[in-house]
């Protein structure tokens, strides 16, 4: 069996983290989306994949290389226009002779799901329980027929299409005939006709706003690659499942909190407060006694002394000044000209913002990238940086 | 340059060392050719890369097997003069790196005792001689050819009557032996029998190697059996496709941000300047180095002056070599001079000979080096690896970018131990050098622009390269990258020296690429490049985000993320080796194996 997966997509959305790569390629758990459902596809027993990549192509081909790093093959098809999720899977049909696991780039989703659509027999949905509303839409099993809808919005933990399937090339075909750009509707169309099985994964989140970055940041570390390569001064506490990287540094008197992954060449501490549910990237310094709780903070990041940061975003290249603070509260924001109720979320911060000593994140608020905040300034969800 | 592969085991041999050879391809591509002992020795080569050696192969059950790839320094390529290389009987077949410097003498003398010759290799004497000698043991009549020969060898021999040995022998080429389970393997760069086992064995120089399938002997000159080590190295999942990418330089260049980010590790989480053994004064300091490595060297003189204000001079690895006693260095044993080495294989003769001569001289030496286990780590008092992983687009790119940022971290080092600069900019300097990766990350995204200005230089027959301080090697390795890949004439100037000559040869059709980043030589850049536009050339100019009077004065601009001007040379030489890529693209040239290079430069 094959798998195709489709990572061409710029991830608008979230522009203020894939100025450099496409959605897939941002780190949860620091390690890219993308990581995840590789390693996930090839430990269910397949070994070739064919991804479709465009935005941020780059990105992928160097992380991935030719997959031999990943126990498998991977060719690389290119979407170089925007085009839609159909004609991405036309372009990444090349190559597949039969079955096949169809994965869009974007989700979340526990590895064992790959395992659970390989036993099954062909013409499988892979379902999962939304956080939200999601753009592959409600489904239902009625009588063998999957039902796919898209009218309710309110769809807080009802069970909803992932967007992962396995299906054959006939079947493909079928759907590219179909008009129409986007899979779903193509499927909610053929759904009817066809009887596909629904089955559901343990869990998944589809990564589409900054706010999901967090909830998908902990969802992430429960695959926590434990490693302890770093050095660790004397007096620091460890609980729980700590992942260091190699050539880090936790400085004496730290307080390590797992579930918790720091990445490689990092300088942490002393006296500083990290955990649990948290991601640093590598090469991030954090100054004494600052305190970070549930929170992604990406690569190459200075954070200074004496911040608070909780169920924050933080993005590439960021620099903090001391005494920062981002913690979480509930607000209503209008985000790409749509309302939303975000709640129990800090800040999210895009790639290369720069933020002054004393600055106030008020719980989320979102800094597109490039971002300047001065000293001691108060930021209320007004966004600045480069625009959307 | 040149590959050599070996094989004795229990499986077929033929598949295994053509895989091997493959991976030291870039080491040579005159001509390959593959020998195995069906009922008597069977000999494939050609000329040409490997694949026209594969088409021709025989279908073999050979459980032995000697190849290589070459790289022709004595005859042309050509069918006859690739290995191996057999005697007239085709009882013996030798493959060879390396040069036998008295062949002519050998051979007038063979010829006179009658035996005959198919090529024009020097290669060719070495089986001739073997058989000459042999009298039922291949070990013997190795070691007894051994004392005729004179020049620098690894060589491997198979007998037609020994159906399970190889035996081979090294003097100041490369040579790894991998011990397997009842298999063994020999080659000439770890990197192509790592795929097989981690057990390496790195023989000495003139030690005679007997492997079959089921045992290793290691005899000395005198051939006394002695004892061998065996060292267990990191295991490396070699990475053979270009994943995606259009050729190994492409992928190669978008790979530097995670190079980068591995060599990191060493450099700068404790002070390396205590495994390296420098905690001492240091009164003057030699970098030594060809090529790409040499304007690293160069890039590392203006960043290690800066921070210890320690004399630093920079040699090509071939005149320190016989330059008169401590060129540039000197002084007193108390502040004993240090040599800095750099040499991405490690193999690089004229560097490794420039390594022992600055030894028998007293210098400490240091090497910046990008093979474990290679022969120069071995030789120096203290190594710096640099982890970009095996570079097999012949120029250099990867491996210059983690060079100068062992030398950043070096002087950083050494800065902060001489007292030249305090914890605070220690700090300050570790955290932009940890900043580096996604600067480049920032060029790289750009390459589509660099695309587009490549195509202002590929009608040119000439361009120039200028720059100023730490930039200046930067226009030197600009214009090296684009000679060699792209074959387009190509010189790199310190800006300053233009009119000291070149400007001369400035015309509408001789495009010239300035580097023009803030520091102190920014207005002297400027008017350079006035000139210049004077004199109606067109210029790329170079020049930091946001530099509206770099845009003013010339006719293309590329901006650079903004970056301290003394860290520049990064980004810049990501943009120089981006340009010359999309240039020799254009051009439809072969781009990972340019014309008469290969890499490791083993000979002199």
């Amino acid at each position: 069996m094959q798998a195709i997966i489709l990572t061409a997509g710029e991830g608008a959305r979230l522009s203020g983290w894939t100025t450099n790569r496409p959605k897939g390629m941002i780190s949860l758990g620091n390690r890219p989306i993308l990581d995840y459902l590789v390693r996930g596809i090839t430990e269910s027993g397949i070994k070739e994949i064919n991804m479709v990549v465009g935005y941020g192509k780059n990105s992928v081909m160097s992380y991935f290389g030719d997959g031999t790093h990943f126990n498998c093959k991977i060719n690389y098809l290119f979407q170089d226009e925007r085009t839609g999720t159909i004609e991405a899977l036309k372009i990444g049909l090349d190559g597949i002779r039969d079955e096949f696991i169809l994965v869009p780039g974007d989700n979340f989703v526990s590895s064992n799901a790959f395992k659970n659509l390989r036993k099954f027999g062909t013409n499988i949905l892979l379902s999962g329980q939304a956080e939200r509303w999601s753009k592959w839409g409600e489904i239902e099993a009625i009588g063998g027929k999957a039902k796919i809808t898209f009218e309710n919005p309110d769809a807080y933990g009802r069970i909803h299409f992932t967007g992962i399937m396995k299906i054959n090339k006939s079947l493909a075909l079928r759907l590219i005939e179909l008009s129409g750009s986007h899979l779903g509707e193509a499927l909610q169309a053929l759904g009817s006709e066809y009887p596909f099985e629904v089955v559901k994964a343990d869990y998944w989140h589809n990564i589409v706003y900054p706010w999901d970055l967090i909830s998908g940041n902990s969802m992430a570390l429960r695959d926590n690659l434990i490693c302890k390569n770093g050095k660790i001064e004397a007096n620091v506490s460890i609980k729980g499942d700590v992942s260091i990287g190699k050539g880090t540094i936790i400085r004496s008197g730290t307080y390590l909190k797992g579930p918790l992954s720091i990445g490689d060449n990092c300088d942490i501490g002393p006296n500083s407060v990290i955990g649990s549910s948290t991601s640093i990237g590598d090469n991030t310094t954090i100054d004494a006694f600052t305190e970070i709780v549930d929170c992604i903070i990406m690569k190459n990041c200075d954070i200074g002394s004496y911040c608070s940061l909780k169920g924050s975003v933080i993005g590439e290249d960021n620099i903090l000044g001391s005494h920062c603070i981002a913690v979480p509260s509930n607000q209503n924001i209008m985000y790409l000209g749509q309302e939303f109720s975000i709640s129990n979320r800090g800040a999210m911060v895009g790639d290369g913002c720069r933020i002054g000593s004393r600055a106030v994140l008020e719980g989320g608020s979102i800094l597109l990238s490039n971002a300047t905040i001065g000293d001691g300034e108060f930021y209320n969800a007004v966004f600045q940086g480069d625009s959307i | 340059m040149c590959g050599i592969v070996g094989y004795t085991g229990n499986k077929q041999a033929q598949g295994i060392v053509l895989e091997s050879l493959k991976k030291l391809e870039y080491r040579g591509y005159d001509s390959s050719g593959i020998a195995t002992r069906e009922d008597k020795l069977v000999i494939c080569k050609k000329e040409g890369p490997i694949v026209n050696m594969e088409a021709e192969l025989p279908k073999s059950d050979s459980t032995l097997a000697i190849a290589h790839t070459r790289w022709a320094t004595h005859g042309v390529p050509s069918d006859a003069n690739a290995h191996p290389h057999s005697d007239s009987e085709n009882t013996i077949a030798v493959v060879h790196n390396g040069t036998i410097d008295n062949y002519l003498t050998i051979k007038e003398n063979l010829e006179k005792e009658g035996y005959k010759f198919k090529s024009s290799s020097d290669s060719e004497v070495l089986p001739v001689l073997i058989s000459k000698y042999y009298k039922g043991d291949l070990v013997q009549a190795l070691h007894k050819s051994l004392g005729e020969i004179e020049g620098i060898f690894t060589i491997a021999v198979i007998h037609q009557d020994h159906p399970d040995e190889i035996v081979a022998v090294r003097n100041e080429t490369p040579l790894v032996i991998g011990v397997g389970n009842s298999e063994n393997y020999l080659a000439s760069d770890i990197y192509a029998i790592l795929k097989y086992t981690q057990q390496i064995i790195y023989p000495l120089d003139n030690q005679i190697i007997k492997l079959t399938s089921k045992s290793i002997e290691v005899f000395d000159d005198k051939l006394n059996v002695i004892d061998y080590e065996t060292e267990e190295v990191e295991k490396y999942t070699e990475v053979s496709e270009k994943g995606g990418f259009e050729h190994f330089m492409l992928k190669e260049i978008f790979e530097q941000p995670k190079a980068l980010q591995d060599s990191l590790t060493e450099l700068l989480t404790d002070s390396p300047l205590e495994k390296l053994g420098l905690n001492w004064k240091i009164g003057s300091i030699s970098i030594v180095a060809c090529g790409t490595s040499y304007h690293a060297g160069l890039v590392g003189k203006y960043v290690i002056e800066q921070l210890t204000a320690i004399p630093v001079s920079v040699s090509y690895s071939s005149e320190f070599r016989y330059a008169a006693p401590v060129q540039g260095v000197g002084g007193l044993l108390s502040s004993r001079p240090l040599v800095v080495l750099i040499s991405q294989s490690g193999e690089t003769a004229d560097t490794l000979a420039a390594a022992r001569a600055a030894r028998q001289q007293g210098c400490h030496t240091i090497v910046i080096c990008n093979v474990p286990g290679s022969r120069i780590t071995r030789e120096v008092d203290g190594v710096i690896l640099t982890k970009s992983g095996q570079e097999i687009g012949v120029a250099a790119t990867k491996t210059f970018l983690t060079q100068m940022q062992a030398l950043y971290a070096l002087g950083i080092h050494l800065g902060f131990n001489s007292g030249s600069i305090d914890y605070p900019q220690l700090k300050l300097w570790e955290s932009e050098i940890r900043k580096i990766p996604s600067k480049i990350s920032q060029v790289l995204n750009n390459s589509e622009s660099i695309r587009e200005l490549a195509s202002q230089l590929v009608n040119s027959k000439s361009v120039f390269f200028v720059g100023r301080n730490i930039n200046y090697p930067l226009a030197l390795e600009g214009a090296l990258k684009l000679k060699e890949i792209s074959y387009i004439h190509a010189e790199g100037y310190p800006a300053g020296e233009l009119k000291h000559g070149p400007l001369a040869l400035l015309s509408e059709e001789t495009p010239v690429i300035a580097i023009a980043v803030q520091d102190h030589t920014y207005s002297k850049i400027i008017t350079n490049i006035e000139e210049m536009s004077a004199r109606k050339t067109p210029v790329i100019t170079i020049a930091q985000k946001g530099d509206e009077l770099a845009k003013k004065v010339s006719d293309f601009c590329f901006e650079i993320p903004e970056i301290d001007p003394v860290l520049s040379p990064f980004p810049i030489a990501v943009f120089m080796q981006l340009l010359s890529y999309y240039v020799a693209h254009e051009l439809g040239t072969e781009i990972d194996r340019p014309r008469n290079l290969a890499k490791s430069v083993s000979v002199e």
